[in-house]
């Protein structure tokens, strides 16, 4: 036998004859068709009906994000721009406070905490303004 | 199988109610098309329990999307291949993909076998056979079959064009051939056999 007739026979192993598939296809097309439970409606109806009652899921507030992050993002990009053009920057940004004051541990204490305090109300007043429901306590 | 059922305009009907507002229209729907969606869920997970937790899994799939329907197809095409996208899924996270069907057979095949089998154990290996396809064959023989071997519904259904349909259920013939050789089913012992 020669390479294409060996192939030629491992093909025709694989391959179904009629009648296979005559047999595949009794076994396959004539399954004993299943009833379902008693019931199956009603739990699918009560899915359906809390489903449907249910409140629809919060939308992300994009249009409360989106200025803020671009804000941000323009910052970022303006900040990194900024300091590839000009390196010695850095310097002159500290420069506008005035050096003698951060020599002083009370002060720089003190800085520090009216920083925390400024954030602090700033985040709650941004957070009553913008995110909590109408009529809801605010600062 | 599904094809029993009353007018398609019945079902157009209904879907108009429902997103009209009328949410227990759908369970018309549902009484309509459960024992076909669950006699589909059954034929890949060859599991009851399993198969009516993914048909009741469906139809709440099917009620979420009903604005999606298009109307360009009709509404069981487009309902099954909502169903058939949730049983793949389902099916994905159920049947490990390593299982070899030697090993789920192993006790049913061993000794004498042929002798020992009777016809509806052939059936139900054959069965087995297919749900153990690769996932491309499995789904297009499964519809198929289901569909009363209708190309041009399994090719709706499964979003294929009915040239692959048959190029899929030629070669799923073929795997499945080599799989029941492997397990020496009976049918494909005498095949070859006749071909010495």
């Amino acid at each position: 036998m020669n390479k294409s007739e060996m192939n030629k026979s491992e093909m025709n192993k694989s391959e179904m004859n009629k009648s296979e598939i005559k047999d595949l296809e009794r076994i396959l097309a004539n399954e004993e068709e299943l009833q379902p439970t008693t019931g199956f409606s009603t739990r699918v109806m009560r899915a359906v009906r809390e489903e449907a009652t249910a409140t629809p899921p919060i939308a992300f507030p994009w249009a409360r994000f989106l200025p803020g992050f671009l804000l941000n993002l323009g910052l970022v990009f303006g900040a990194a721009v900024w300091m590839i053009l000009e390196p010695d920057s850095s310097s002159s940004l500290v420069q506008v406070i005035p050096t003698e004051w951060f020599s002083d541990p009370q002060v720089q204490g003190l800085l520090w905490a009216a920083l925390t305090v400024v954030g602090t109300g700033a985040m709650a007043w941004i957070a009553s303004r913008w995110v909590a429901p109408r009529g809801a306590a605010s600062f | 199988m599904h094809s029993n059922h009353e007018d398609p305009g019945d079902d157009e009907r209904i879907v108009d109610r429902v997103l009209a507002g009328d949410i227990d229209a759908f369970e018309d729907i549902v009484l309509r098309w459960q024992a076909p969606l669950l006699n589909l869920a059954y034929r890949f997970s060859r599991d009851r329990g399993l198969a009516e937790e993914m048909a009741q899994e469906a139809c709440l799939k099917v009620f979420r999307s009903l604005e999606r329907w298009r109307r360009d197809a009709k509404f069981s095409t487009w309902m099954f291949s909502v169903a058939l996208n949730h049983y793949r899924t389902t099916m994905r996270r159920h049947i490990p993909p390593n299982v070899e069907l030697g090993e789920l057979d192993a006790v049913t095949w061993a000794g004498d076998l042929a002798s020992e089998m009777d016809a509806a154990a052939n059936d139900s290996v054959v069965r087995r056979a297919v749900a153990l396809l690769p996932p491309k064959y499995r789904d297009t023989i499964v519809v198929y079959y289901f569909q009363q071997q209708d190309v041009a519904e399994t090719a709706g259904m499964l979003g294929l064009r009915p040239g692959t349909v048959k190029a899929r259920l030629h070669r799923a013939r073929k795997l499945l051939k080599t799989k029941l050789r492997a397990l020496g089913h009976p049918r494909a012992v005498t095949t070859q056999e006749s071909e010495r």
